[in-house]
């Protein structure tokens, strides 16, 4: 089989909808495993939160995927998708340090995991932006 | 700033935009860029292709005021 962009786009679609899908069936397990789990408002209320973050970003990703499909690549559009997906793991990040708070030193681990992820995302926004000025440059070169 | 000034040129030629375009092999969208002021630079190429066809020198197509 050859391998080309158009089939890389599709696999990171995939990829994105089985997250998705992923996360959905551990919100299912985490119903399931319940006894085992302190029943608290704060822990479905920070769970649903959290899916809900889990279902905005993927839906970003999924946008930048199919611009990206249509060769729109250094768009300010993008560029937008990306700051909301950097505040999007800012917030999960935020979440999980209030599980730190409730439960375990463990959530701590995972906040700073998804914070530095949030910081990542915003610094490629930040390369985003200066490759539109040059490529804006570019098209305007006759 | 730097204004670029086909009119005159082509007018002398009695070329259309489209045939000007044509023969410097770029698309009629870009030339429209350049005569409205509205690109941000030109290759050297153009140019050269431009005072070739225009029969024209540098200064009768970019004119610079402040």
């Amino acid at each position: 089989m050859n391998w080309n962009k158009n089939r890389s786009i599709f696999l990171s679609k995939i990829c994105v909808l089985g997250f998705g899908f992923l996360s959905l069936l551990l919100s299912f397990l985490v119903h399931i495993y319940e006894p085992l789990i302190i029943k608290d408002f704060i822990f479905y209320l920070v769970l649903f939160l959290s899916n809900l973050i889990v279902f905005i970003s993927l839906r970003l990703l999924y946008k930048l995927l199919s611009n990206i499909q249509e060769s729109k690549v250094f768009i300010d559009d993008n560029v937008r998708n990306l700051r909301a997906l950097s505040w999007c793991c800012f917030a999960a990040a935020f979440l999980f340090l209030i599980y730190y708070w409730q439960y375990h030193i463990f959530f701590l681990l995972i906040a700073m995991g998804a914070g530095f992820m949030g910081l990542i995302i915003r610094i490629i926004k930040n390369v985003f932006v200066e490759a539109i000025e040059i490529k804006q440059e570019n098209d305007y070169t006759i | 700033m730097i204004t670029v000034n086909i009119d005159v040129c082509l007018a002398k030629k009695k070329m259309s935009v489209g045939e000007l375009a044509e023969r410097i092999g770029i698309t009629p969208a870009n030339l429209s860029i350049l005569k409205n002021n509205k690109a941000k630079a030109i290759r050297f190429s153009t140019l050269e292709a431009l005072c070739r066809e225009l029969e024209c020198e540098v200064g009768d197509i970019l004119e610079y005021s402040k």
